[in-house]
């Protein structure tokens, strides 16, 4: 047999890049040709000159080159991906049809509320159900990511304090909370100071009591924490911050371990954002569109983004700007088809069903940890919620870290978990296996992880050159970020500076 | 015409029925433009129509006959 190139055979379908397949005059789509040269139809500014290298190619070409590409990702929809603190669950493909409606999908943005009256009733109705589950008085659909969420909430945090006339400055952040914490807090124009964790990497009422002053704004707290343990002093904690005027801001990013379980709002919350992208099965696609509505107790409510949905007899309008609102936050209904598919994931689970999620998600992260309790080293040695946190503690005298099992997982057909996050642990790795996927899975993946460790004793330079079975292996990660190169060049080589 | 100017892919059309104009066109399934006084209040009785390449002759001509063309 001979292979067209050494990696493309069978089912092995290497690729080249676009520039390098097709032929001169080559072309994709044939169209009725007109007499003469483009210059006879058409005036100069409108004509270009040829380009060195722009490919030529069939159609068939570009459909096989796009696709093989996309089949060198591994994402929700070819395989396991623990991707601590993300929460990869599979995204059910009813929601996309859903989406898709033409009702939905079609919809002008400048359509007029009374000729919008359906997307307007679903954005009203996961309102409604966003609220319930959480707990809180009122949701804004705006912000279009979690970090905007925060930002927004913050943001409202400021108008709240602003209007009292108190220009409180600081906003405390536990050590374990979500990066993007101390970024919207300072964005939002606050400074910020670290609480520290105990022993067990939870945050004390008493800890929280020696920093809060009546300069603290807020309280930023994602619960349950980024080492995947539940913040048991929240509503202690809460107290602390509220006695002296403070505002809780709760992160939602971890939701998926409280539905039908806590409510935030019931245990000291005042604002936070939902992640429909992690909690609600919306796609994560390729860094977007993302969806991070936020929920907030009656006393930010003046505060929050316009125009918010009123009725008006049977109808449904944009009308309502809240007295002290921050502004408009995101253009025309935020996200819409992303709220669609929130909307169609809590409608088809029902209440029963998210608390089943959330039960399943955290006995697939504790099956995880006693499982390889024996073989990895635990952050913290305790019952987590939705995921769980191990180091390369044990693999380190064999010279063997966390980046190694991570792609040592690629070439087991499993995407990786989080690593060097959170933090405050060193050589983290960090699991969430979410709720979708089958015991069969999670244990070939375990399966997986013990064989790592076992490579790791016996011969820790395979996992030093790991990844072998995926189309480039292991990348200079520094030079690459450093010297990146981002386009083709003739020749395959950037022309000299000089 | 609310600007005798030349335009691209979109053009503003202004009379003192727009807002009725629309209205009527909405009821009959048809969305016949976008009211300018939401942004511009001098513009309050101007429309802007945008109608792209997708559409054929009869709905062009539809869209003329909803707003009394």
């Amino acid at each position: 047999m001979s292979a067209r190139r050494d990696k493309q055979a069978g089912l092995l379908l290497d690729e080249a890049l676009i520039f390098e397949h097709g032929s001169p005059g080559r072309c994709g789509v044939d169209v009725p040709a007109e007499p003469g040269a483009p210059a006879d139809h058409l005036p100069a500014e409108l004509l270009r000159e040829p380009i060195a290298g722009f490919p030529e190619v069939s159609e068939p070409e570009v459909l096989r080159h796009f696709l093989r590409l996309s089949q060198w990702n591994l994402g929700t929809a070819t395989t396991f991906y623990p991707l601590g603190s993300c929460t990869m669950k599979y995204n059910p493909l009813a929601n996309e049809v859903a989406a898709r409606l033409p009702g939905f999908a079609a919809l002008h943005p400048l359509t007029p509320d009374a000729a919008a009256q359906g997307v307007l009733e679903l954005c009203w109705e996961l309102q409604e159900m966003l609220a319930e589950i959480c707990g809180m008085d009122a949701i804004s659909l705006q912000p279009a990511a979690g970090a905007h969420g925060e930002l927004t909430g913050m943001k409202m945090v400021r108008a709240y304090h602003r209007d009292r006339g108190d220009a409180r400055r600081v906003v405390l952040i536990p050590a374990s909370a979500h990066g993007t914490n101390p970024a919207s807090a300072a964005l939002a124009g606050y400074s910020v100071q670290t609480v520290e964790a105990n022993q067990l990497g939870l945050v004390e009422a008493n800890a929280v009591r020696r920093v809060m002053t009546d300069q603290v704004a807020a309280l930023m707290i994602t619960n349950p924490n980024t080492l995947g343990l539940f913040e048991r002093e929240i509503a202690q904690v809460a107290e602390v911050v509220h006695g002296q005027d403070g505002l809780v801001y709760f992160d939602g990013a971890n939701l998926n371990a409280l539905l039908g379980v806590a409510k935030p709002g019931k245990i000291g919350a005042d604002v936070l954002q939902f992640n429909l992208h992690k909690t609600f099965s919306t796609p994560h696609g390729g860094g977007g569109p993302g969806a991070g509505p936020i929920g907030v107790r009656a006393p930010l409510m003046p505060y929050l983004p316009g125009p918010r949905l009123a009725r008006h007899g049977d109808e449904l309008r944009w009308s309502e700007t809240p007295p002290r609102s921050i502004g408009r936050v995101r253009a025309f209904h935020a996200n819409v088809g992303m709220l669609v598919r929130a909307y169609a994931y809590i409608l088809a689970l029902g209440g029963d069903g998210l608390t089943l999620a959330t039960r399943m998600a955290v006995l697939a992260a504790n099956y995880i940890r006693a499982r390889l309790a024996g073989t990895y080293h635990l952050a913290e040695d305790a019952i987590c919620m939705h995921e769980c946190v191990f180091t390369d503690k044990t693999l380190e005298p064999h010279g063997v870290k966390t980046l190694d099992v991570a792609k040592r997982l690629l070439d087991h057909g499993f995407y990786a978990p989080t690593i060097y996050f959170p933090l405050v642990v060193s050589g983290a790795l960090m699991i969430e296996p979410t709720e979708t996927e089958s015991k069969e899975i999670i244990d070939a993946f375990i399966a997986a992880m013990e064989d790592i460790a076992a490579e790791a004793v016996a011969a820790p330079a395979a996992l030093h050159a790991a990844p072998t079975l995926t189309p480039v292996g292991r990348l200079d990660e520094p030079r690459a970020a450093r010297r990146p190169v981002l386009r083709w060049w003739p020749g395959g080589a950037a022309p000299s500076p000089d | 015409m609310a600007f005798d100017e030349a335009f691209f892919s979109e053009f503003a059309l202004r009379g003192a029925g727009a807002a009725a104009a629309l209205e009527a066109a909405r009821a009959n399934g048809v969305l016949a433009g976008v009211p300018l006084g939401q942004w511009y209040p001098e513009l309050d009785d101007a429309l802007l129509v945008a109608v792209t390449e997708v559409h054929d002759d009869a709905a062009l001509a539809r869209l003329a006959r909803e707003l009394g063309a």
